[in-house]
């Protein structure tokens, strides 16, 4: 067995470890769901995703085809069944695709009170930066505490939260371990590689997962990595498609700046009164679309490129992006300020990408960065 | 003030007093604002306006002066200065015009000259991205910015409208409130301190009351409207009489206005006067206006003898905005805690409107979904399938609200037309045949 074949097992198969799982699986969305209490809830918890090889025609019939890609995906599956193993859904208000999803899933249970779907539940997380914003989290977080208890049928204690926590943080180290192959001097792990172990977390068992990734830490990654150094950023990724892509033409993905990417593993929840570590993590230490104000976005950016030591960036979005785009200006400057030219590719479609001219724009970037001049670029070049 | 001379198309006395009302507003803020350098306020749409009005400070709504910009016919030019400047071309038109106006910054463009740097501005974080959109405008007029974060409703129970009035507390849930209030009341010390004056809590509540009737005025018109055998005026002069009272609530004037609209709306009424004289097919207005052409609403009239009847405008102001209770900056706090989801988000939305097509006797709709606005056209499915369920048929036109590049009149005239001849005429018939018409 490789040292990724248990990551690339159950991101093949996503539903995998939680369809054997004996305990009741409660799946989540994004990484401003606080998954330890799922667990805590004596529940499997389980990231769902969408799938780009998803045809969403029955999603199609109430949703309008302007919604994120992922968004149509999941709606799907839960119409035909495939999440049927889960016994509630916990949704964040993280963006508004993703509120969206909520209403829909709650409207389509109205019209159809027999459809066999698992229970929405509306985290209403907000990240505006205020007082006002963390007692009203607070209020939220206890609601959702209470309603997986119920779901499950354990009530959460404050050493099952607190046990739940230091796991789930442990895992988070583990993470940032292996984040470490990749961003280091001499990378010993692709940024595909990256990608698929990150989700993967999402999908295992703690214990198994873990096993996993002692083994990869300690083997010292999967083999020597060269080529330009890419901070990857914009809309989440949640396959490893893109990146293999960028990958097999020689460059190497160092930094991960978006949901599916390093968000997941970089602020531990840490120690204390669980309930308000739990709440200052997913307050204040969670990135999400919704991060206001908008300098910490701009700050996140630069964080992940010089995590990685990148030097170009590839600004990513999908083809119904309505607000990453207000990011980019700014961004685009800000990297420039730092010498990093950046790559915009705009209006991606989530199903059928065109691998072709996004494989003609990558190669076109990395001729121009491998010929550019050493000195600071202005910002009207920065960008392709 | 100088009247100016009614325009023809009008078929009631009051639509030019409102035109005149708002061209006084104007020219007074242009006066106070711009030549005496007083403060005004900059707010989203579904912002509480009510905390500068109650301190007699103007307020200066994102829609209108987007609505302003568009129909000065400058919004290409922005649009285009958007996209050289790296904002690409997906991301949303309606909002981002005014943003575009401050960013550009030449006063031989803008229209009035461009605003100058407000007090401050409120943006109450709906969507994700307004909250960039008034920050970056924000920060290109170098001005303070006040948000107000958006809680959501977990339940959505159905028929809103019929709890929103009087049983907000438990329609919304006191928790969502309590986080409101907090907001509101932050958003009062930040007004009193960057505008340098005192917010008067009866002066507040008085204007609270006058608000509530402007509401029960624009209901009373709402059922004259739906009650008549034939519409008598038609959607664009509703719109003149709804919308600047609705942008004006609290305000004496706002609420005489409306009351002289209704009034004259049942003169119109009693006399048998009728918008479109030849009305066969009655229409709902599905979703939000075409600001650039809103003379696409009466291009039926003539070929179809179809009218639009309704719009989301012609009774939000009183199903949306009325709020009884004895606490005012609660009431307020509960008038827009929700308001987008009810226009559009299903059930809120479909729900409201399957409950028009009654009130109006509808036989069809028009549905806009806004290109680049996907914020505004969630809802959109949904509803269409809703209608369609009911019996209603629907038609679902895809344009931009203010970008009129991509319109292409002629091409929509004939789609909908067919749509009216194959789809809706037959109910119209029946209906028609139903109420002893001819």
């Amino acid at each position: 067995m490789t040292l990724m074949a248990p990551f690339d097992t159950i991101t093949s198969n996503r539903d995998l470890a939680a369809r054997t799982s004996e305990k009741p699986v409660i799946g989540y969305l994004a990484n401003t769901v606080p998954h330890e209490m799922i667990r805590a809830a004596g529940a499997f918890a389980q990231q769902i995703t969408g799938s780009p090889e998803d045809e969403t025609p029955d999603a199609l019939q109430h949703m309008e085809p302007f919604f994120d890609g992922w968004v149509l995906s999941v709606f799907q599956r839960m119409l035909d069944g495939r999440l049927s193993h889960l016994s509630a859904l916990v949704i964040p208000r993280t963006s508004e695709v993703m509120l969206q999803l909520y209403y829909f899933i709650l409207e389509y249970k109205r019209q159809n009170p027999k459809a066999g779907f698992p229970s929405p539940i509306l985290f209403d997380i907000l990240h505006t930066p205020y007082d006002a914003t963390a007692r009203y989290n607070a209020g939220r977080l206890a609601r959702l505490r209470d309603r997986l208890g119920q779901i499950s049928g354990t009530a959460m204690t404050q050493e099952s939260l607190t046990q739940a926590i230091d796991q789930a943080d442990e895992i988070r180290g583990l993470l940032a371990q292996i984040n470490a192959l990749r961003t280091a001097d001499s990378p010993t792990l692709s940024g595909a590689e990256m990608q698929r172990i990150t989700l993967a977390a999402s999908l295992m068992a703690p214990d198994e997962f873990s096993e996993a990734a002692k083994n990869l830490i300690f083997a010292g990654g999967t083999g020597q990595r060269n080529g330009p150094r890419m901070v990857l950023t914009g809309s989440g990724h949640d396959t490893d498609g893109f990146h293999q892509l960028v990958e097999s033409q020689g460059a190497i993905i160092t930094s991960d700046n978006h949901m599916h990417g390093d968000w997941r593993f970089l602020a531990p929840v840490g120690q204390g009164d669980p309930m308000q570590a739990l709440l200052t993590k997913y307050h204040r230490n969670a990135p999400s679309t919704r991060s206001y104000p908008r300098a910490m976005n701009d700050a996140r950016l630069i964080e992940a490129a010089e995590r990685g030591q990148a030097k170009a960036c590839i600004f990513f979005t999908e083809e119904w992006d309505d607000a990453l785009g207000f990011d980019f200006p700014t961004q685009r400057d800000l990297l420039a300020d730092r010498n990093i030219p950046v790559l915009f590719l705009k209006n991606q479609s989530y199903r059928a990408p065109d691998r072709a001219a996004q494989s003609e724009q990558i190669a076109q970037f990395l001729a121009d960065l491998s010929s550019a001049p050493r000195s600071p670029i202005h910002k009207s070049e920065a960008v392709q | 003030m100088t009247d100016r001379p009614q325009n023809l198309s009008d078929i009631l006395e009051c639509t030019q007093s409102a035109r005149d009302w708002r061209r006084k507003w104007l020219t007074d803020l242009r006066t106070r604002v711009f030549e005496r350098g007083e403060p005004f306020v900059v707010a989203d749409g579904v912002a509480p306006h009510e905390i500068p009005h109650a301190m007699d400070v103007p307020v200066v709504s994102v829609p209108w002066y987007s609505a302003v910009i568009s129909a000065k016919r400058v919004s290409n030019f922005y649009f285009d200065y958007l996209e050289e400047q790296g904002y690409h071309a997906g991301l949303p038109r309606y909002i981002s015009l005014p943003m575009a106006s401050a960013m550009h910054g030449d006063p031989d463009i803008a229209p009035y000259g461009g605003l100058p740097r407000p007090a401050y501005m409120i943006a109450r974080l709906r969507g994700d991205a307004g909250q960039r959109v008034m920050e970056l405008w924000a920060k290109a007029l170098d001005c303070p910015l006040y948000i107000l974060d958006a809680s959501s409703d977990e339940t959505m129970d159905p028929r809103w409208w019929e709890r929103n009035r009087y049983d907000w507390e438990n329609l919304y849930g006191s928790d969502r409130l309590d986080f409101q209030v907090e907001q509101i009341e932050g958003l009062i010390d930040f007004s009193e301190k960057h505008l340098g004056r005192k917010f008067d809590r009866k002066v507040f509540a008085a204007q609270m009351t006058r608000v509530n009737e402007l509401g029960e005025a624009a209901d009373d018109a709402k059922k004259v409207l739906a009650a008549a055998p034939k519409l008598p005026v038609s959607v664009p002069e509703q719109l003149q009489n709804i919308m600047t009272p609705t942008w004006f609530r609290g305000d004496q004037w706002a609420t005489d206005h409306v009351r002289r609209y209704r009034d004259e709306l049942k003169a119109k009424v009693a006399d048998g006067r009728a918008a479109c004289g030849n009305e066969r097919m009655r229409l709902l207005w599905l979703n939000n206006g075409l600001w650039h052409d809103t003379g696409f609403y009466r291009a039926f009239e003539e070929t179809h003898g179809a009218t639009f009847v309704w719009t989301m405008y012609t009774n939000f102001l009183s199903d949306g905005y009325r709020k009884y209770g004895d606490d005012p900056i609660r009431a307020l706090a509960a008038r827009h805690i929700s308001m987008n989801e009810q226009l559009h988000t299903n059930p809120w939305m479909s729900e409201w409107i399957l409950q028009m097509a009654k009130d109006f006797r509808a036989d069809g709709a028009v549905m806009l979904t806004p290109m680049g606005d996907r914020m505004q056209a969630f809802g959109t499915r949904g509803t269409k399938n809703a209608c369609e369920k009911a019996g209603l048929p629907v038609i679902e036109i895809s344009a931009s609200m203010v970008d009129s590049r991509a319109w292409n009149r002629a091409e929509m005239q004939t789609k909908v037309g067919a749509f009216l001849t194959d789809r809706v005429a037959p109910i119209a018939t029946a209906r028609r045949l139903r109420e002893g018409a001819t």
